[in-house]
Protein backbone atom coordinates (compact mmCIF):
# COMPACT_ATOMS: atom_id res chain seq x y z
CA UNK A 1 0.00 0.00 0.00
CA UNK A 2 2.94 2.35 0.96
CA UNK A 3 4.24 1.50 -2.33
CA UNK A 4 1.60 2.39 -4.00
CA UNK A 5 0.52 5.99 -2.25
CA UNK A 6 4.58 6.64 -2.84
CA UNK A 7 3.87 5.89 -6.72
CA UNK A 8 1.16 8.25 -6.77
CA UNK A 9 3.21 10.92 -5.04
CA UNK A 10 5.32 10.85 -7.59
CA UNK A 11 2.37 10.54 -10.24
CA UNK A 12 1.65 14.33 -9.00
CA UNK A 13 5.02 15.81 -9.14
CA UNK A 14 5.57 13.91 -12.64
CA UNK A 15 2.13 15.80 -13.56
CA UNK A 16 3.81 19.55 -12.56
CA UNK A 17 6.43 18.21 -15.15
CA UNK A 18 9.08 18.07 -12.48
CA UNK A 19 12.22 16.47 -13.83
CA UNK A 20 13.53 14.97 -10.37
CA UNK A 21 10.11 13.08 -10.43
CA UNK A 22 11.41 11.44 -13.94
CA UNK A 23 14.97 10.87 -12.35
CA UNK A 24 13.41 8.80 -9.03
CA UNK A 25 11.83 7.00 -11.71
CA UNK A 26 14.27 5.86 -13.67
CA UNK A 27 16.72 5.21 -10.42
CA UNK A 28 13.99 3.20 -8.95
CA UNK A 29 15.14 -0.75 -8.65
CA UNK A 30 12.07 -1.54 -10.86
CA UNK A 31 10.65 1.19 -13.23
CA UNK A 32 9.04 -1.17 -14.92
CA UNK A 33 6.60 -2.88 -12.40
CA UNK A 34 6.40 0.45 -10.69
CA UNK A 35 5.03 2.09 -13.98
CA UNK A 36 2.87 -0.81 -14.49
CA UNK A 37 1.37 -0.81 -10.52
CA UNK A 38 0.81 3.10 -11.32
CA UNK A 39 -1.06 2.59 -14.65
CA UNK A 40 -3.01 -0.26 -13.07
CA UNK A 41 -4.40 1.95 -10.47
CA UNK A 42 -5.01 5.41 -11.80
CA UNK A 43 -6.52 2.93 -14.98
CA UNK A 44 -8.90 1.24 -12.38
CA UNK A 45 -9.81 4.51 -9.98
CA UNK A 46 -10.70 6.72 -13.50
CA UNK A 47 -12.55 4.23 -14.96
CA UNK A 48 -14.62 3.67 -11.66
CA UNK A 49 -15.31 7.26 -11.14
CA UNK A 50 -16.37 6.92 -15.03
CA UNK A 51 -18.79 4.01 -14.46
CA UNK A 52 -20.39 6.80 -11.45
CA UNK A 53 -20.23 10.07 -13.92
CA UNK A 54 -22.21 7.36 -17.10
CA UNK A 55 -24.91 6.62 -14.24
CA UNK A 56 -25.66 10.10 -13.39
CA UNK A 57 -25.34 11.24 -17.23
CA UNK A 58 -27.87 8.12 -17.99
CA UNK A 59 -29.92 9.11 -15.58
CA UNK A 60 -29.95 12.62 -16.56
CA UNK A 61 -30.56 11.76 -20.43
CA UNK A 62 -34.22 11.15 -21.26
CA UNK A 63 -34.95 7.47 -22.89
CA UNK A 64 -33.44 6.69 -26.40
CA UNK A 65 -35.56 4.11 -26.60
CA UNK A 66 -38.50 5.93 -26.51
CA UNK A 67 -37.08 8.91 -28.47
CA UNK A 68 -36.24 6.08 -31.28
CA UNK A 69 -39.78 4.96 -31.78
CA UNK A 70 -41.40 8.28 -31.49
CA UNK A 71 -39.08 9.64 -33.86
CA UNK A 72 -40.00 6.37 -36.68
CA UNK A 73 -43.68 6.60 -35.66
CA UNK A 74 -43.53 9.86 -36.90
CA UNK A 75 -41.31 9.60 -39.91
CA UNK A 76 -43.75 6.85 -41.17
CA UNK A 77 -46.57 8.91 -41.21
CA UNK A 78 -44.61 11.41 -43.50
CA UNK A 79 -46.67 11.67 -46.86
CA UNK A 80 -43.88 10.85 -49.13
CA UNK A 81 -44.68 7.32 -48.54
CA UNK A 82 -47.04 7.11 -50.52
CA UNK A 83 -44.91 8.00 -53.91
CA UNK A 84 -42.11 5.72 -53.02
CA UNK A 85 -41.72 2.21 -54.18
CA UNK A 86 -42.52 -0.99 -50.99
CA UNK A 87 -39.34 -1.59 -51.17
CA UNK A 88 -38.02 1.86 -49.77
CA UNK A 89 -39.98 1.57 -46.42
CA UNK A 90 -37.78 -1.95 -46.00
CA UNK A 91 -34.10 -0.23 -46.86
CA UNK A 92 -35.28 2.51 -44.71
CA UNK A 93 -36.31 0.29 -41.47
CA UNK A 94 -32.57 -1.05 -42.06
CA UNK A 95 -30.80 2.26 -42.16
CA UNK A 96 -33.21 3.51 -39.29
CA UNK A 97 -32.02 0.78 -37.05
CA UNK A 98 -28.42 0.21 -37.30
CA UNK A 99 -28.01 4.29 -37.25
CA UNK A 100 -29.66 4.32 -33.73
CA UNK A 101 -27.13 0.87 -32.64
CA UNK A 102 -24.02 3.74 -34.60
CA UNK A 103 -24.72 6.91 -33.51
CA UNK A 104 -25.70 7.36 -30.37
CA UNK A 105 -22.54 5.87 -28.70
CA UNK A 106 -20.89 7.93 -31.47
CA UNK A 107 -22.25 11.00 -30.18
CA UNK A 108 -21.16 10.40 -26.59
CA UNK A 109 -24.98 8.67 -25.93
CA UNK A 110 -24.41 7.23 -21.88
CA UNK A 111 -23.38 3.74 -21.85
CA UNK A 112 -23.54 1.91 -18.39
CA UNK A 113 -22.97 -1.39 -19.49
CA UNK A 114 -19.08 -0.56 -21.23
CA UNK A 115 -18.82 2.37 -18.33
CA UNK A 116 -18.81 -1.28 -16.33
CA UNK A 117 -16.61 -2.83 -18.40
CA UNK A 118 -14.10 0.02 -18.74
CA UNK A 119 -12.91 -1.00 -14.74
CA UNK A 120 -11.18 -3.46 -16.97
CA UNK A 121 -10.22 -2.52 -20.47
CA UNK A 122 -9.34 0.97 -19.24
CA UNK A 123 -6.34 -0.58 -17.27
CA UNK A 124 -5.26 -2.83 -20.01
CA UNK A 125 -5.86 -0.13 -22.72
CA UNK A 126 -3.26 1.96 -20.89
CA UNK A 127 -0.83 -0.49 -20.57
CA UNK A 128 -0.67 -1.39 -24.22
CA UNK A 129 -0.38 1.92 -25.16
CA UNK A 130 2.17 2.43 -23.19
CA UNK A 131 4.11 -0.31 -24.30
CA UNK A 132 3.65 0.12 -27.74
CA UNK A 133 4.42 3.66 -27.43
CA UNK A 134 7.18 3.07 -25.15
CA UNK A 135 8.70 0.80 -27.12
CA UNK A 136 8.81 3.18 -30.12
CA UNK A 137 10.11 5.98 -28.08
CA UNK A 138 12.85 3.78 -26.60
CA UNK A 139 13.81 3.12 -30.29
CA UNK A 140 13.65 6.85 -31.50
CA UNK A 141 15.34 7.79 -28.53
CA UNK A 142 18.27 5.45 -28.75
CA UNK A 143 18.91 6.13 -32.48
CA UNK A 144 19.01 9.89 -31.50
CA UNK A 145 21.62 9.13 -29.02
CA UNK A 146 19.48 8.87 -25.82
CA UNK A 147 21.20 6.73 -23.02
CA UNK A 148 18.60 5.10 -21.11
CA UNK A 149 17.73 1.28 -21.34
CA UNK A 150 14.09 0.13 -22.01
CA UNK A 151 13.14 -0.29 -18.76
CA UNK A 152 14.20 2.91 -17.46
CA UNK A 153 12.17 4.54 -20.70
CA UNK A 154 9.06 2.61 -19.78
CA UNK A 155 9.57 3.46 -16.45
CA UNK A 156 9.28 7.62 -16.73
CA UNK A 157 6.65 6.85 -19.73
CA UNK A 158 4.58 5.38 -16.96
CA UNK A 159 4.56 8.80 -15.22
CA UNK A 160 3.05 9.98 -18.62
CA UNK A 161 -0.25 8.35 -17.92
CA UNK A 162 -0.42 10.85 -14.66
CA UNK A 163 -2.80 13.33 -16.62
CA UNK A 164 -5.25 10.46 -16.92
CA UNK A 165 -5.92 11.82 -13.32
CA UNK A 166 -7.82 15.10 -14.51
CA UNK A 167 -10.76 12.42 -15.77
CA UNK A 168 -11.49 12.27 -12.15
CA UNK A 169 -13.54 15.40 -13.04
CA UNK A 170 -15.96 12.75 -15.28
CA UNK A 171 -17.68 12.68 -12.01
CA UNK A 172 -19.37 15.21 -13.33
CA UNK A 173 -21.84 14.24 -15.89
CA UNK A 174 -21.24 15.62 -18.98
CA UNK A 175 -17.29 16.85 -18.41
CA UNK A 176 -15.02 15.79 -21.32
CA UNK A 177 -11.52 15.96 -20.79
CA UNK A 178 -9.85 14.29 -23.62
CA UNK A 179 -8.16 16.71 -25.43
CA UNK A 180 -6.13 17.90 -22.38
CA UNK A 181 -5.51 14.28 -21.25
CA UNK A 182 -3.29 13.44 -24.61
CA UNK A 183 -1.65 16.99 -24.89
CA UNK A 184 -0.50 16.93 -20.66
CA UNK A 185 0.57 13.47 -21.60
CA UNK A 186 2.67 13.86 -24.43
CA UNK A 187 4.12 16.88 -22.53
CA UNK A 188 5.00 14.53 -19.68
CA UNK A 189 6.50 11.93 -22.28
CA UNK A 190 8.49 14.50 -23.43
CA UNK A 191 9.60 15.79 -19.98
CA UNK A 192 10.22 11.72 -19.13
CA UNK A 193 12.58 11.27 -22.41
CA UNK A 194 14.28 14.24 -22.22
CA UNK A 195 15.21 13.83 -18.57
CA UNK A 196 15.94 10.05 -18.07
CA UNK A 197 17.85 9.85 -22.08
CA UNK A 198 19.74 12.94 -21.75
CA UNK A 199 18.55 14.37 -24.68
CA UNK A 200 19.03 17.97 -25.49
CA UNK A 201 15.53 19.74 -26.68
CA UNK A 202 15.60 19.31 -30.11
CA UNK A 203 15.66 15.66 -29.86
CA UNK A 204 13.56 14.72 -27.05
CA UNK A 205 11.05 16.69 -29.31
CA UNK A 206 11.70 14.10 -31.57
CA UNK A 207 11.69 11.41 -29.89
CA UNK A 208 8.32 11.86 -28.14
CA UNK A 209 6.49 12.81 -31.64
CA UNK A 210 8.40 10.48 -33.79
CA UNK A 211 5.90 7.69 -32.61
CA UNK A 212 2.47 9.55 -33.08
CA UNK A 213 3.98 10.15 -36.99
CA UNK A 214 4.78 7.20 -37.54
CA UNK A 215 1.47 5.49 -36.17
CA UNK A 216 -0.13 8.53 -38.26
CA UNK A 217 1.94 7.47 -41.69
CA UNK A 218 0.93 3.69 -41.19
CA UNK A 219 -2.89 5.09 -40.74
CA UNK A 220 -2.85 7.62 -44.06
CA UNK A 221 -1.26 5.34 -45.72
CA UNK A 222 -3.42 1.92 -44.77
CA UNK A 223 -6.52 4.96 -45.15
CA UNK A 224 -5.65 5.19 -48.76
CA UNK A 225 -5.40 1.95 -49.81
CA UNK A 226 -8.77 1.23 -48.63
CA UNK A 227 -9.89 4.07 -50.64
CA UNK A 228 -8.02 3.09 -53.76
CA UNK A 229 -9.38 -0.61 -53.32
CA UNK A 230 -13.75 1.21 -52.79
CA UNK A 231 -12.80 3.48 -56.11
CA UNK A 232 -11.48 0.28 -58.42
CA UNK A 233 -14.50 -1.48 -56.82
CA UNK A 234 -16.97 1.57 -57.35
CA UNK A 235 -15.43 1.99 -61.07
CA UNK A 236 -15.30 -1.87 -61.46
CA UNK A 237 -19.20 -2.16 -60.97
CA UNK B 1 -4.15 37.70 -2.42
CA UNK B 2 -4.23 41.26 -2.27
CA UNK B 3 -0.55 40.98 -3.75
CA UNK B 4 -1.34 38.57 -6.08
CA UNK B 5 -4.54 40.90 -7.77
CA UNK B 6 -2.14 43.80 -7.69
CA UNK B 7 0.85 41.87 -9.85
CA UNK B 8 -1.81 40.15 -12.24
CA UNK B 9 -3.34 43.43 -12.52
CA UNK B 10 -0.16 45.27 -13.02
CA UNK B 11 0.72 42.09 -15.74
CA UNK B 12 -1.82 43.26 -18.11
CA UNK B 13 -0.65 46.51 -18.33
CA UNK B 14 2.78 45.21 -19.07
CA UNK B 15 4.95 45.83 -15.95
CA UNK B 16 8.01 44.45 -15.93
CA UNK B 17 7.93 43.80 -12.10
CA UNK B 18 4.36 42.00 -11.72
CA UNK B 19 5.86 39.92 -14.39
CA UNK B 20 9.17 39.51 -11.64
CA UNK B 21 7.38 38.87 -9.27
CA UNK B 22 5.14 36.40 -10.78
CA UNK B 23 8.30 33.83 -11.82
CA UNK B 24 9.00 34.52 -8.34
CA UNK B 25 6.33 32.54 -6.64
CA UNK B 26 6.93 28.65 -5.78
CA UNK B 27 5.12 26.10 -8.61
CA UNK B 28 4.43 28.27 -11.25
CA UNK B 29 3.30 25.20 -13.44
CA UNK B 30 0.59 24.33 -10.99
CA UNK B 31 -0.28 28.63 -10.56
CA UNK B 32 -0.79 28.93 -14.43
CA UNK B 33 -3.10 25.76 -14.55
CA UNK B 34 -5.41 27.43 -11.39
CA UNK B 35 -4.91 30.84 -12.88
CA UNK B 36 -6.24 29.13 -16.41
CA UNK B 37 -8.82 27.15 -14.94
CA UNK B 38 -10.38 30.53 -12.34
CA UNK B 39 -10.38 32.76 -15.11
CA UNK B 40 -12.19 30.66 -18.06
CA UNK B 41 -14.44 29.55 -15.20
CA UNK B 42 -15.46 33.28 -14.57
CA UNK B 43 -15.09 33.95 -17.82
CA UNK B 44 -18.02 31.35 -18.96
CA UNK B 45 -20.17 32.06 -15.92
CA UNK B 46 -22.77 34.04 -18.03
CA UNK B 47 -22.88 31.11 -20.86
CA UNK B 48 -23.19 29.21 -17.74
CA UNK B 49 -25.75 30.64 -16.76
CA UNK B 50 -27.48 31.05 -19.90
CA UNK B 51 -27.29 27.65 -20.83
CA UNK B 52 -28.57 26.17 -17.47
CA UNK B 53 -31.71 28.59 -18.13
CA UNK B 54 -32.32 27.42 -21.56
CA UNK B 55 -32.52 23.71 -20.34
CA UNK B 56 -34.13 24.29 -17.43
CA UNK B 57 -36.63 25.79 -19.28
CA UNK B 58 -39.77 23.91 -20.78
CA UNK B 59 -39.58 23.42 -24.44
CA UNK B 60 -41.85 25.87 -26.46
CA UNK B 61 -43.50 23.96 -29.30
CA UNK B 62 -44.93 27.69 -30.34
CA UNK B 63 -41.74 29.23 -30.20
CA UNK B 64 -39.94 26.55 -32.62
CA UNK B 65 -43.17 26.67 -35.27
CA UNK B 66 -43.03 30.27 -35.40
CA UNK B 67 -38.79 30.09 -35.64
CA UNK B 68 -39.38 27.18 -38.52
CA UNK B 69 -41.62 29.55 -40.34
CA UNK B 70 -39.05 32.51 -40.57
CA UNK B 71 -36.16 30.59 -41.68
CA UNK B 72 -38.71 28.87 -44.65
CA UNK B 73 -39.47 32.81 -45.21
CA UNK B 74 -35.99 33.75 -45.36
CA UNK B 75 -34.68 30.93 -47.58
CA UNK B 76 -37.50 31.83 -50.30
CA UNK B 77 -36.06 35.42 -50.49
CA UNK B 78 -33.18 33.87 -51.84
CA UNK B 79 -34.30 30.50 -53.55
CA UNK B 80 -37.56 31.58 -55.56
CA UNK B 81 -38.49 28.14 -56.11
CA UNK B 82 -39.07 28.30 -52.54
CA UNK B 83 -42.44 30.36 -53.00
CA UNK B 84 -43.84 27.62 -55.38
CA UNK B 85 -47.42 26.92 -53.90
CA UNK B 86 -46.84 23.17 -53.95
CA UNK B 87 -43.33 23.55 -52.33
CA UNK B 88 -44.59 25.78 -49.50
CA UNK B 89 -48.19 23.11 -49.17
CA UNK B 90 -45.39 20.14 -49.07
CA UNK B 91 -43.56 22.46 -46.60
CA UNK B 92 -46.91 22.81 -44.37
CA UNK B 93 -47.21 19.26 -44.54
CA UNK B 94 -43.92 18.92 -42.80
CA UNK B 95 -44.23 20.84 -40.20
CA UNK B 96 -47.81 19.65 -39.40
CA UNK B 97 -45.42 16.40 -38.37
CA UNK B 98 -42.32 17.43 -37.25
CA UNK B 99 -43.90 20.53 -34.61
CA UNK B 100 -46.09 17.69 -33.17
CA UNK B 101 -42.77 15.30 -32.71
CA UNK B 102 -40.39 17.58 -31.14
CA UNK B 103 -43.26 18.41 -28.53
CA UNK B 104 -43.25 14.79 -28.03
CA UNK B 105 -39.80 13.92 -27.63
CA UNK B 106 -39.64 17.14 -25.43
CA UNK B 107 -41.47 15.63 -23.39
CA UNK B 108 -40.16 12.00 -22.66
CA UNK B 109 -38.65 12.72 -19.08
CA UNK B 110 -35.11 11.44 -18.01
CA UNK B 111 -35.17 9.51 -14.46
CA UNK B 112 -33.93 13.07 -12.97
CA UNK B 113 -36.01 15.97 -12.80
CA UNK B 114 -35.24 18.13 -15.53
CA UNK B 115 -34.26 20.99 -13.28
CA UNK B 116 -31.14 18.52 -12.35
CA UNK B 117 -30.66 16.83 -15.96
CA UNK B 118 -30.15 20.37 -16.71
CA UNK B 119 -27.59 21.51 -13.89
CA UNK B 120 -25.80 18.38 -14.60
CA UNK B 121 -25.27 19.39 -18.79
CA UNK B 122 -24.80 23.30 -17.64
CA UNK B 123 -22.14 22.24 -15.08
CA UNK B 124 -20.63 19.46 -17.42
CA UNK B 125 -20.29 21.57 -20.62
CA UNK B 126 -18.84 25.34 -18.41
CA UNK B 127 -16.11 22.78 -16.75
CA UNK B 128 -15.30 20.93 -20.11
CA UNK B 129 -14.63 24.32 -21.89
CA UNK B 130 -12.81 25.29 -18.79
CA UNK B 131 -10.43 22.34 -19.54
CA UNK B 132 -9.78 22.79 -23.26
CA UNK B 133 -8.57 26.01 -22.24
CA UNK B 134 -6.10 24.44 -20.74
CA UNK B 135 -5.33 22.16 -23.20
CA UNK B 136 -5.11 24.96 -25.54
CA UNK B 137 -2.81 26.74 -23.41
CA UNK B 138 -0.70 23.68 -22.67
CA UNK B 139 -0.41 22.87 -26.71
CA UNK B 140 0.08 26.30 -27.90
CA UNK B 141 2.36 27.09 -25.02
CA UNK B 142 4.71 24.33 -25.79
CA UNK B 143 4.23 25.18 -29.91
CA UNK B 144 6.01 28.75 -29.13
CA UNK B 145 8.43 27.48 -26.79
CA UNK B 146 9.74 25.27 -30.12
CA UNK B 147 9.94 28.50 -32.22
CA UNK B 148 11.30 30.34 -29.19
CA UNK B 149 14.15 27.98 -28.67
CA UNK B 150 14.75 27.82 -32.67
CA UNK B 151 15.00 31.84 -32.26
CA UNK B 152 17.93 31.11 -29.36
CA UNK B 153 15.74 32.01 -26.51
CA UNK B 154 15.68 29.70 -23.73
CA UNK B 155 13.04 28.80 -21.13
CA UNK B 156 12.39 25.43 -19.37
CA UNK B 157 9.20 23.92 -20.37
CA UNK B 158 7.18 24.08 -16.72
CA UNK B 159 8.37 28.06 -15.85
CA UNK B 160 7.55 28.89 -19.62
CA UNK B 161 3.75 27.77 -19.32
CA UNK B 162 3.61 28.94 -15.73
CA UNK B 163 4.67 32.88 -17.25
CA UNK B 164 2.54 33.18 -20.54
CA UNK B 165 -0.17 31.51 -18.31
CA UNK B 166 -0.60 34.92 -17.54
CA UNK B 167 -2.18 35.86 -20.71
CA UNK B 168 -5.93 34.70 -19.94
CA UNK B 169 -6.70 37.80 -17.77
CA UNK B 170 -7.53 39.77 -20.35
CA UNK B 171 -9.95 36.99 -21.04
CA UNK B 172 -11.75 38.02 -18.37
CA UNK B 173 -13.55 40.68 -20.73
CA UNK B 174 -15.49 37.88 -21.88
CA UNK B 175 -17.66 37.86 -18.98
CA UNK B 176 -18.84 41.06 -21.27
CA UNK B 177 -19.72 38.75 -24.44
CA UNK B 178 -23.52 39.01 -24.16
CA UNK B 179 -23.75 42.82 -24.03
CA UNK B 180 -24.80 43.59 -27.33
CA UNK B 181 -23.07 45.35 -30.25
CA UNK B 182 -20.64 46.19 -27.27
CA UNK B 183 -19.76 42.55 -26.44
CA UNK B 184 -17.97 41.46 -29.96
CA UNK B 185 -15.57 44.69 -29.41
CA UNK B 186 -14.98 44.52 -26.18
CA UNK B 187 -14.20 40.13 -26.50
CA UNK B 188 -11.85 41.50 -29.72
CA UNK B 189 -10.14 44.20 -27.18
CA UNK B 190 -9.41 40.91 -24.84
CA UNK B 191 -8.14 38.81 -27.79
CA UNK B 192 -5.40 41.61 -29.20
CA UNK B 193 -5.04 42.43 -25.21
CA UNK B 194 -3.84 38.62 -24.54
CA UNK B 195 -1.59 38.54 -27.34
CA UNK B 196 0.30 41.32 -26.30
CA UNK B 197 0.53 39.68 -22.72
CA UNK B 198 1.46 36.89 -24.07
CA UNK B 199 4.44 38.63 -26.56
CA UNK B 200 5.57 40.30 -23.20
CA UNK B 201 5.53 37.19 -20.96
CA UNK B 202 7.77 35.80 -23.83
CA UNK B 203 9.92 38.36 -23.97
CA UNK B 204 10.65 38.38 -20.55
CA UNK B 205 10.94 34.50 -19.74
CA UNK B 206 12.93 33.61 -23.12
CA UNK B 207 15.53 36.88 -23.15
CA UNK B 208 14.49 37.41 -26.80
CA UNK B 209 13.16 40.85 -27.85
CA UNK B 210 9.82 42.33 -28.18
CA UNK B 211 10.12 41.56 -32.48
CA UNK B 212 11.10 37.63 -32.00
CA UNK B 213 8.84 37.18 -29.27
CA UNK B 214 5.74 38.34 -31.72
CA UNK B 215 7.11 35.91 -34.02
CA UNK B 216 7.48 33.56 -32.06
CA UNK B 217 3.78 33.68 -30.60
CA UNK B 218 2.03 34.19 -34.39
CA UNK B 219 4.56 31.49 -36.28
CA UNK B 220 2.29 28.41 -34.47
CA UNK B 221 -0.84 29.74 -35.79
CA UNK B 222 0.59 30.65 -38.88
CA UNK B 223 1.74 27.02 -39.28
CA UNK B 224 -1.07 25.29 -38.42
CA UNK B 225 -2.87 27.45 -40.76
CA UNK B 226 -1.11 25.88 -43.42
CA UNK B 227 -0.77 22.60 -42.20
CA UNK B 228 -4.17 22.37 -41.99
CA UNK B 229 -4.74 24.07 -45.86
CA UNK B 230 -2.23 21.44 -47.28
CA UNK B 231 -3.79 18.51 -45.31
CA UNK B 232 -7.52 19.76 -47.24
CA UNK B 233 -5.98 20.13 -50.51
CA UNK B 234 -4.03 16.79 -50.34
CA UNK B 235 -7.35 15.55 -49.45
CA UNK B 236 -9.29 16.77 -52.10
CA UNK B 237 -6.60 16.17 -54.76
CA UNK B 238 -6.68 12.32 -53.24
CA UNK B 239 -10.34 12.14 -54.16
CA UNK B 240 -10.03 13.89 -57.76
CA UNK B 241 -7.61 10.90 -58.49
CA UNK B 242 -9.48 8.14 -57.37
CA UNK B 243 -13.15 9.05 -58.40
Amino acid sequence: MEGIVHSLRLGWRALLLKEEAYQEMKASSNPVVKGLVLIIVVGAVIALVGLVGTVLEWASTPDLQEIKDTVHAYLLDMPWWDEMPPQALEQFEQWYELGWRVFPSLFGAPNIGSAALGIITMPVGLVIRWLIYGLLAYLFARWLGGTANLSETLGVLALAVAPQAVNILRLFPFVQAGNLVAVWGILCAYVGLKTAHKLSWERAVWATVLPFLLVMVVAALTGCLVSALIAVAVKGG
Amino acid sequence: MSSLWATLLRATILDNRAYEEWRKRPNLFLRGIVLILVVSLLAGLVSFAVNLATLAKPVNVAEIEEEMKRWFETQSQFYPGMQDPEVREAMKEMMDQIVPMISDIASIRAPLPRGISALFQAVGGWISRALTAIAGWLLYGALVLVVVNLLGGTAKLPEFLGMVSLYVIPGLLGLLNPVPCLGTILVLIGTVWSIAVYVKAVSFTTGLDMGPSLLAVVAPFLVLVLIGLLVGLALVFWIVLLF
